[in-house]
């Protein structure tokens, strides 16, 4: 690129100048030509003289002691880990690991399943689980205890009447369920259905899925063996 | 295949596999401290960050001189090395200070306090005042270079080293060279110029 305030022959000039590695050395001119020619390039030759001499008179300085011992210290940590790296012993694949890779490419695709459901660790309830069903047991007795209080503390006579006239009254709350059983209201019916579990996985396989988490896997177990009936469905 | 001056040096590094500065290593060490401990100055601008990118330098070469196979001169490749690692630090360095500086400003730090950073530590040896206050000027103006055309300045000015040895160790043409030294020349007179002038003129 040439600047707008100087001829191109001044550009072309001054790039040809680096063309020789003595150019702007000591000892070296401009020679004849556009270089003496033009006062501008002579100025510019004269800067680029000046600049090429103060390079030239830096300092050269000598590398300091500490770059020995810096450069000894990893020298000496590198030989280090080389030699733990080379004293390391080669690992060879256990033998196992044959089988495992032979039933990994060539075996049917639950082996890999079935190797790691049956290898799962079977783990012991924890002793708060115990405490729980305690607890909720004692809970559950409760209502049984209060009825056995509530029958020895009332006398036997007016224990009587409250039994009668808590049977007159269900016998008339059920002659009025049945005088309303003509009514529009919907009539929710269920009918419990015994179902093969083969048969279920085949009609609908979200059912069976439905029914097997709900069994906590039974079902799929007994659509396996082939067992029947094996899971329940309702309408 | 150069006539490498280096070559039974290299050979018997090659050979000895190890050693640490004690073996064969040490010989071309002691060649080449001093050069690489310059190229690094004058490229990263101050004695502590030469130190670490001479360390490094000479770090690599003793690792990977195993490797070497004269595809090149040795001295090419040791040049090539130091400027690189001696770019790679300022590189770290200022990304390092990019954010360093992005921390100061959301913490309220004062701008100048943070560009004091950039020119602290430039360490020169001094002969005189006003050649101490020159090696200065020069320095500041090198380190204001691009990484490319510092690195051509201190090959060829520094090192003395020819085009084709700076093409070798730069892995570039002969013309990138020249064209690459010229716009150095460029942006060193603009900035230099004065200073030469009084310095050399009066």
């Amino acid at each position: 690129m040439t600047a707008p305030s100087e001829p191109s022959t001044c550009r072309e000039w001054r790039d040809a100048c680096f063309d020789s590695e003595a150019a702007f050395g000591p000892g070296s001119s401009p020679g004849a030509g556009h270089g003496s020619e033009c006062a501008a390039c002579a100025d510019w030759w004269g800067r680029q003289c000046r600049l090429v001499a103060a390079f030239r008179d830096l300092q050269r300085s000598a590398a300091p002691a500490a770059l020995d011992q810096r450069l000894g210290s990893e020298q000496l940590a590198a030989a280090r880990t080389r030699a733990v790296l080379e004293h390391l012993s080669v690992l060879h694949a256990p033998a196992v690991l044959d089988r495992l890779v032979g039933e990994e490419i060539s075996g049917q695709p639950g082996t890999t399943v079935g190797r790691f459901a049956t290898d799962l660790a079977r783990l012991q309830a924890p002793a708060a689980l115990e405490r729980a069903l305690a607890d909720s047991a004692a809970i559950a007795d409760e209502p049984a205890a209060a009825a056995r209080e509530f029958r020895t503390s009332i006398p036997g006579g007016l224990r009587r009447r409250w039994i009668g006239a808590a049977g007159a009254l269900a016998a008339g709350l059920l002659a009025l369920v049945v005088l309303r059983a003509g009514s529009d209201e919907p009539n929710y019916r269920f009918e419990v259905v015994e179902l093969d579990a083969a048969q279920l996985r085949e009609q609908s396989p979200l059912g069976f899925r439905f029914a097997d988490a709900v069994s906590g896997g039974a079902v799929a177990v007994r659509a396996a063996l082939g067992e029947s009936p094996a899971g329940g469905g309702r309408k | 295949m150069y006539p490498d001056p280096d070559h039974s040096f290299v050979l018997a590094c090659q050979e000895a596999g190890s050693g640490g500065l004690d073996g064969p290593f040490r010989g071309l060490y002691d060649r080449y401290k001093d050069r690489v401990y310059n190229v690094c100055f004058r490229i990263t601008g101050n004695a502590s960050d030469a130190l670490d990118a001479s360390q490094e330098t000479f770090g690599i070469l003793y690792r990977k001189i195993g490797e070497f196979r004269f595809h090149s001169r040795f001295s090419s490749w040791v040049y090539r090395i130091a400027v690189n690692a001696s770019i790679d630090l300022k590189r770290r360095q200022s990304s390092r200070r990019f954010a360093s500086l992005e921390w100061a400003s959301e913490s309220g730090d004062s701008p100048g306090r943070s560009q004091d950073v950039l020119d602290e530590n430039i360490e020169m040896p001094m002969a005189s005042a006003s050649r101490h206050e020159l090696e200065r000027e020069v320095q500041l103006a090198i380190t204001r270079l691009s990484p490319k055309l510092r690195a051509i300045t201190v090959l060829r000015y520094v090192e003395n080293l020819s085009y084709e040895e700076i093409a070798e160790a730069l892995d570039i043409s002969i013309g990138t060279v020249k064209s690459r030294l010229a716009r150095a020349h460029d942006a060193l007179d603009r900035e230099l110029g004065p200073v030469l002038h009084k310095h050399y003129l009066g």
